[in-house]
């Protein structure tokens, strides 16, 4: 069933970009979305809802990441920051830690803002800084956030986090143990992204993003203010962060430092690089092929590798070691990601 | 006070005086030519006034209007566009998309309207499409080339593909440098007419520009650079006879 889910994604995601209608493709997006919404309803099993929230989550963190990378050049690898905060922000205003319990909605509306102004916080220090340098200290600033969260044991818990989160509800109506609401919320916020970032790329400013990523200097000399367009992207991006980040710490109802490391990052930017960056489609498989890999085939690679082989092997140990052969060959075959960018 | 007006402008790497104190003024609907022996500072002049590079003293107005402080994309938006010596495109764009970031400062849409493609942000980039393609037009590329990528267009297109994209600014003054280089006689011939009809337009331009056939009968007046310095500055005829500017070519002292 999952990997009809999966498959079924893919598919919708690459003919997506193949219609030059944009009528057709409207039609087209409809219809392929239906399914998306009764698949956990033809397999109400919990672990494929939860999982099928997990892969939502990852694809608009990969949708967001993907405004500041793939569109505006600047390579983010501190990019689990966002996400942090806004998993923690959720975590100390709705929980016993304070006694504040403040409604999900309140903070999954707040939670775009306040992301974005992070954004922009840690971003403006990045500014003058281009490719490698960026991405030191994008990866400095995604290992300090969480080490802060780590350090205020105070408001923070600590290592150990703030568990027994507030469940959310709607109308009165309690989430319960289900994954299936935040299913549909994380698809709601991919379906968001997609609009934006497709909105985006065809305008005044998402034009200025590819302009800077193609040359910089030009762009200036093109009258553009790249400090500004620079920061939009920042805060653009992370607000998707925050508000995915909320939607998971009420799903998993704790939040703890090591659930937002430097794995995160490099997992979202694994993602980008796999589908195409700059490429909505292409991010869309990438992050979905990335998270099967992780939670449904390394797991049935396990037990086939033990049914036939006999040998007992736990290849999710192994998971970055795939990331990175993945990514390496990528980038010797496939620079520009699975699914080519083509002109616009 | 001219449109452009550069005052005893210096730029300094280090030791080297790469323009020397260069003034020059320029009106509008002007064309003049900026020429002299490799080296000799064009460039650097060219990326003062554009504001990439830092100028060490001097002072550069645009319509009475100090702009040597200024950022490079402040310079752009109070009316000066300029090419590149080595054609800097946005490669991986369409060739529409490169004229349509040329627009940038002349649209109005912000982040919001963007995001959600209002009704006025639609309008407004229906009227800019529409007008990058006549600028396609204006310059020479068929508007079939509209949609591909810069990268991929012929080597000439490119050159013209960036004069689009500076005029999609309707900037007061174009700089252009080297804009003939690696062109064909036709392309020439055809680059000449399209400079001047740009300058028809009111357009003042300086314009930098080693061949000389090319640049005699285009300018107005001709700047001679050497070693940073100008050492002539004059209607063409003048200058092509004049024995300083030959000794610079030939190396030779006057
Ligand atoms: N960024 C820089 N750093 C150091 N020196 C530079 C820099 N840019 C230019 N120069 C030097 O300044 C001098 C003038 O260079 P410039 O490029 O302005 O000459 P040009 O007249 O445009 O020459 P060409 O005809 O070769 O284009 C040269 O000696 C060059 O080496
Ligand atoms: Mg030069």
């Amino acid at each position: 069933m999952i990997y009809a889910y999966a498959a079924l994604a893919i598919v919708a995601a690459v003919l997506i970009d193949r219609f030059p209608s944009p009528r057709l493709r409207r039609i087209v997006i409809v219809a392929l979305a239906i399914p998306l919404l009764l698949v956990p309803l033809i397999d109400p099993s919990e672990a494929t809802r939860n999982l099928l929230a997990d892969a939502s989550i990852y694809v608009a963190l990969a949708l967001g990441l993907n405004i500041v990378v793939g569109f505006a050049g600047l390579l983010d690898l501190g990019y689990a920051a966002f996400f942090a905060i806004g998993a923690y922000a959720y975590g100390m205003l709705a929980s016993p830690q304070f006694g504040l319990h403040i409604p999900f909605w309140v903070i999954l509306l707040l939670a775009g803002p306040l992301a974005a102004l992070f954004g922009m916080i840690l971003g403006a220090p990045t500014l003058r800084l281009r490719g490698d340098y960026l991405a030191i200290v994008t990866l400095g600033f995604g290992e300090i956030v969480p080490q802060i969260f780590q350090n205020l044991t105070a408001y923070t818990g600590g290592p150990n986090g703030i568990p027994g989160l507030d469940v959310p509800s709607f109308f009165g109506k309690s989430f319960g143990a289900s994954a299936l609401p935040f299913y549909y919320l994380a698809l709601a916020l991919v379906a968001l992204a997609i609009f934006i970032a497709g909105n985006l790329r065809a305008s005044r400013l998402g034009r200025a993003w590819l302009a800077i990523r193609d040359d910089e200097l030009a762009a200036k000399h093109a009258g553009i203010d790249t400090t500004r367009a620079k920061l939009a992207a920042f805060a653009i991006g992370a607000s998707f962060s925050g508000c995915a980040g909320v939607l998971f710490a009420a799903k998993l109802g704790l939040v703890s430092p090591d659930l937002f490391g430097f794995q995160v990052s490099v997992l979202i930017v694994s993602m980008l690089v796999l589908g195409g960056m700059g490429n909505l489609s292409g991010v869309v498989i990438g992050s979905l092929v990335l998270t099967m890999l992780n939670s449904a085939i390394l797991p049935q690679a396990n037990m086939l590798a033990a049914t036939l082989l006999h040998v007992h092997v736990d290849l999710s140990q192994y998971h970055f070691a795939i990331y990175g052969v993945i990514l390496v060959a990528m980038m010797l075959w496939r620079p520009s990601g699975l699914i080519a960018r083509r002109a616009r | 006070m001219s449109l452009l007006d550069v005052r005893e402008v210096v730029v300094s790497f280090g030791a080297l005086r790469a323009v020397d104190h260069v003034s020059l003024e320029l009106e509008a609907a002007q064309i003049i030519g900026v020429i002299g022996p490799n080296g000799a500072g064009k460039s650097s002049l060219f990326n003062a006034i554009s504001g990439a590079t830092r100028i060490a003293s001097g002072e550069i107005f645009c319509s009475g209007t100090r702009i040597d402080r200024l950022r490079i994309d402040e310079i752009a938006r109070s009316g000066i566009a300029r090419t590149f010596q080595n054609i800097r495109l946005f490669g991986h764009m369409s060739v529409q998309a490169n004229i349509l970031v040329g627009e940038h400062a002349t649209l109005h849409s912000g982040v919001l309207a963007d995001m959600l493609h209002t009704k006025a942000m639609q309008s407004e980039e229906r009227v800019a499409t529409n007008r990058a393609i006549e600028l396609l037009e204006f310059v020479g590329i068929p508007s079939s080339h509209a949609g591909r990528d810069a990268r991929e267009l012929a080597y000439g297109e490119q050159r013209r593909l960036e004069i689009a994209r500076a005029l999609a600014a309707s900037p007061k003054c174009l700089l252009l440098d080297e804009p003939a280089a690696g062109l064909n006689a036709t392309e020439k011939r055809d680059l000449a007419k399209l400079v001047r009809r740009i300058a028809e337009m009111k357009i003042a331009i300086l314009l930098v520009e080693h061949d000389m056939s090319f640049v005699m009968p285009l300018c107005e007046r001709l700047i001679v650079l050497d070693y940073g310095k100008k050492i002539a500055d004059a209607i063409p005829s003048v200058v092509r006879a004049d024995p300083v500017v030959l000794a610079a070519y030939l190396g030779v002292a006057p």
